[in-house]
């Protein structure tokens, strides 16, 4: 299997971005850069899988995600991903732009203690069978950053039980670092195609330069499975969007 | 030139943490009348010319489609500026 091409969005002054294509790159991926106002599905020919990083882009002044999900790519991801011909995954701020898009329920409201936070969280993966977690076991635990100050995820009672019974919530909070429902901070669409994550797995990816460590500061590299999740997903994605094999 | 006012508020069952921690420090200011602060959101937008039912029903469908988002958020009331 060659390096599987994984498309990034590029959106205006997004500032993870840069981290995101580098984190691809070390996970043996190929990142493909995007154009937030592409509206040409040839761009998307050979990329099965396509990550919106966070970053605040377009600022969260009106809400946090809402002006990048209205970019024209997003009509296009949205096409793809219905007729189930491609997997988005939005990280942290992509996540919002996600529920602004309405390709993910739910939404986010201002942190608990309104604010910007910046700290390490301690999450847990409920799901090893999607596209962005299968490089992890089940019950796995990592330590992720978590930034922003629209973290705090919110649905209608409908849409959690929905998640729950279906099986979508992929990663869970230990411990509720922003007190979201359900300790939510990872889920996918019902049928696997879109999924989410409130945290920056690109920031946990090189020894020395990731989070919180008992071998030392900077040693922990948890968010490395993330993306290597991807690219496999991204190499062996069935039509039904199924992960196959390792 | 007439102005379009819209209002967004955040749902009644979704919480407001802004308007919770403004009403944290009610009382230590000695406003103790009021018992709960929700926060929302005033938009203006500006019209060239004369406000008709068509464009009042335009900043209505702009209400729906970006400035307020239904997961998390109403709109309250559009209407023009007096």
């Amino acid at each position: 299997m060659s390096e599987p091409n994984i498309g990034v969005v590029m959106f205006d002054a997004a500032t993870d971005a840069a981290s995101v294509i580098r984190a691809v790159q070390l996970a043996g991926g190929t990142p493909v850069p995007l154009h937030p106002k592409t509206t040409v599905a040839p761009d998307l020919a050979d990329v099965s899988v396509v990550i919106l990083p966070g970053g605040f882009s377009y600022g969260d002044y009106l809400r946090a995600g809402a002006l990048a999900a209205t970019q024209p790519i997003m009509r296009v991801l949205k096409e793809a991903v219905q007729s189930k011909e491609l997997t988005v995954i939005g990280v942290g701020n992509g996540f919002q732009v996600l529920t602004e898009a309405e390709l993910l329920p739910g939404g986010f409201i201002a942190n608990q203690t309104p604010g910007f936070h910046h700290s390490e969280v301690e999450l847990v993966i409920a799901d090893n069978s999607s596209a962005m977690t299968n490089a992890y076991d089940l019950g796995e635990q990592i330590r992720l950053i978590q930034k922003g100050a629209y973290m705090q995820y919110v649905a209608t009672e409908t849409e959690l039980q929905k998640l729950e019974n279906q099986g979508n919530i992929i990663i869970r909070a230990k411990k509720s670092a922003d007190d979201s429902v359900h300790d939510i901070v990872g889920i996918s669409s019902t049928d696997g195609f879109v999924l989410g994550l409130m945290a920056s797995p690109e920031y946990a990816i090189e020894e020395g330069f990731g989070t919180d460590h008992p071998d030392g500061p900077g040693m922990g590299v948890d968010g490395q499975g993330f993306f290597v999740s991807i690219v496999r997903a991204a190499g062996a994605i069935d039509n039904e969007g199924v992960v196959v094999g390792e | 030139m007439p102005t379009i006012v819209v209002e967004v508020m955040p749902k009644p069952e979704v919480l407001d943490p802004q308007g919770k921690a403004i009403d944290a420090r009610l009382p230590e200011l000695g406003f103790r009348e009021f018992t709960s602060v929700r926060q929302g959101k005033r938009f203006e937008l500006t019209v060239e010319g004369e406000v008709t039912p068509d464009v009042l029903d335009r900043a209505k469908a702009l209400a729906a489609e970006l400035l307020a988002n239904p997961s998390t958020e109403y709109v309250a009331n559009v209407e023009v500026a007096k």
